[in-house]
């Protein structure tokens, strides 16, 4: 089964002579249930890409489906719920908020969902518990180690039961240990909770954890 | 996410903070301002609001004010007895003159004089007989001269201040405080003088009047009762209401309608650069996260509302401290010679005003808003 589906993926930035293709024709398939790395040089459109598979950024040319829907027949609104109920992400700056603790910061695709927030509440305590910062609930989100920090943002990911978890770069401000911790829980999601996880990186330290690594230079699909 | 954006509005204590004394300043500098323009307008037409029992005045046409006023024969007060339906009708006279206190203080008073049979106009007395009045030289003097402006100062440098019995000079004739009441300053510390017309006929040495207040019948048409009035060219007859008006317009020609506006803008100068600036900041700051949450599946007006919130909520906080103070700020005054008059109109009118400024504020935040493109999370790293 396939997860994510690009077919002729192209997306340029700028206009006129300064028109510069980021990706050239993306024709790629994520398995489900698999840990894909998504790898290359820099420069060569893995954030755009990522950004087009999370539908935060549209793609000028070509098709995009997700678990079989086809993104570019859905207006923002409808991208926006399907984001919301279907994609779980782990930002390479994490973007906790500081105002909210990390709780609130964990349940935060829920409350923006609408659900009520002592169940939201009930349903995160359990997750929370199993990445090991049950304890830091009530804390800020400034309090916690950049380890602790980095899991909390993947709490948040799975808060939904999105079935496609997208992480940009989990592993760069980890050491090994802790890198290696990271990829531990993400793979543990694809073979305990059966969810596809997506992971962008340039770590060549974690691609023992990949399923399936897919390579992309200069905006195209190497090999 | 109402919570969510509130936590993050007081989040940032110190921008939350500002946001509110921006407002805060504005809102107070806006019904400060305002409460002394309607307390200054309101003392110019004092006279209407003191003598409350009749609902016509008749003054000469070129009376404007109490500083621009012709006087008229005292003859046109038959005339307007005798229109149909006036109930009755009496002279009020309004001079300045001399007054001199036994211990050598000399000023300039405003002197009512009142109908010697009914004495219309004669304020609520604080202290005293009314009947007093009838007694040679029996005068009433207003409560804050007597304390303050025409007190005694003793040996010992304390005031001691004017009580009944004791006596004065005006315009050269012995007179005698036979009453204390409470009255509307005017716009100068001068001592207000009420006496019965026949004594300032005597001591003016005129027997012209500069009004006639006059009450019509119940279920009268006060219209044709002011239109027989007008009718005599020589005279002009004008509700209360009207004569407000008419006195205040005369008082707005002096520009300070223009200093007041002055005013109301830098209030709103002070709310668009203080908190909206701040606010706009705050926004800015928070901008990622606002991207972070249209990533998660948070749509535009979710963001929309969550700022509008934020703005409701600063705008509602620095509104009502701004008032409170005012409010205090009257509370503290109540009794002085300072103006301040806050009806509860006024409270609408900042409140427009603190509305505008959180429009702006919210206004400003938001036209990033619809800018924010999430895909920035991904790049910002």
């Amino acid at each position: 089964m396939i997860a994510v589906k690009c077919k002729g993926i192209k997306k340029f930035y700028g206009e006129g002579e300064n028109k510069t293709a980021a990706l050239k024709g993306i024709d790629l398939e994520i398995p489900e249930k698999k840990l894909t790395l998504l790898v290359g040089p820099s420069g060569s459109g893995k954030t755009t890409l990522m950004s087009i598979i999370q539908t935060i950024l549209t793609p000028d040319e070509g098709d995009l489906f997700i678990f079989g829907h086809h993104m570019n027949t859905m207006n923002e609104l409808e991208k926006a719920h399907f984001r919301n109920e279907n994609i779980g992400v782990v930002f390479q700056a994490l973007y906790l908020i500081p105002a909210l603790t990390v709780l609130e910061n964990v349940i935060l695709p829920l409350t923006i969902k609408g659900e009520n927030e002592s169940k939201a509440k009930e349903k995160a305590i359990p997750i929370l518990e199993r990445l090991h910062i049950g304890n830091k609930v009530h804390c800020s989100p400034t309090q916690l180690s950049r380890g602790q920090q980095q899991r909390a943002a993947i709490a948040r990911a799975l808060m939904n039961d999105s079935k496609l978890i997208v992480c940009d770069e989990p592993t760069s401000a980890l050491d090994q240990e802790h890198g290696h911790a990271c990829m531990s829980i993400l793979k543990d999601l694809v073979s305990s909770d059966n969810r596809t996880v997506l992971v962008i990186t340039h770590d060549h330290r974690i691609f023992s954890f990949a399923d399936h690594i897919v390579n992309l230079n200069d905006g195209l699909i190497d090999g | 996410m109402i919570l969510t954006a509130f936590k993050m509005l007081i989040g940032n204590k110190a921008a939350f903070i500002g946001v509110i004394f921006g407002i805060f300043l504005a809102v107070l500098l806006i019904s400060q301002q305002s409460a002394i323009y309607l307390g200054l307008v309101s003392r110019s037409y004092r006279i209407v609001t003191n003598i409350s029992a009749p609902n016509i005045w008749v003054i000469d046409p070129a009376t404007q004010g109490e500083d621009l006023i012709r006087s008229m024969p005292k003859d046109y007060l038959q005339y307007v007895k005798s229109i149909p339906n006036v109930e009755w009708a009496v002279p009020v006279t309004y001079l300045l003159l001399p007054l001199t206190t036994p211990s050598g203080i000399f000023t300039v008073s405003e002197v009512y004089g009142v109908d010697d049979k009914t004495l219309v106009g004669i304020p609520n007395l604080l202290e005293g007989n009314i009947q007093d009045l009838y007694r040679n030289g029996g005068v009433i003097l207003d409560s804050n001269s007597a304390e303050n402006l025409l007190a005694i100062t003793l040996p010992n440098g304390e005031k001691a201040p004017l009580k009944l019995g004791d006596a004065l000079e005006i315009n050269g004739h012995r007179v005698v405080v036979a009453g204390i009441a409470k009255t509307t300053p005017g716009f100068f510390p001068q001592p207000v003088v009420f006496m019965i017309n026949s004594q300032v006929e005597q001591f003016s040495g005129t027997n012209r009047i500069q009004y006639i207040v006059a009450k019509t019948r119940e279920n009268a048409d006060v219209q044709a009762i002011l239109n027989q009035i007008n009718s005599n060219k020589n005279m002009l007859g004008l509700t209360s209401k009207q004569l407000e008006s008419r006195i205040s317009d005369h008082f707005l020609k002096t520009g300070i309608l223009i200093n007041y506006g002055i005013s109301v803008l830098l209030g709103m100068i002070i709310g668009f650069s203080i908190a909206g600036q701040i606010f706009y900041i705050m926004t800015l700051h928070n901008l990622c996260y606002y991207a972070l949450i249209k990533a998660l599946g948070g749509t535009e007006a979710m963001i929309l509302k969550m700022i509008v919130f934020q703005a409701v909520v600063v705008g509602t906080i620095g509104y009502i401290l701004g008032t409170g103070v005012t409010l205090l700020w009257g509370f503290a005054i109540k009794g002085t010679t300072l103006t301040f008059e806050f009806p509860w109109q006024l409270l609408l009118l900042t409140g427009f005003f603190a509305v505008i400024i959180c429009i702006f504020m919210a206004a400003l935040s938001v036209r990033k808003i619809f800018r924010l493109d999430p895909h920035m999370l991904m790049v910002n790293t």
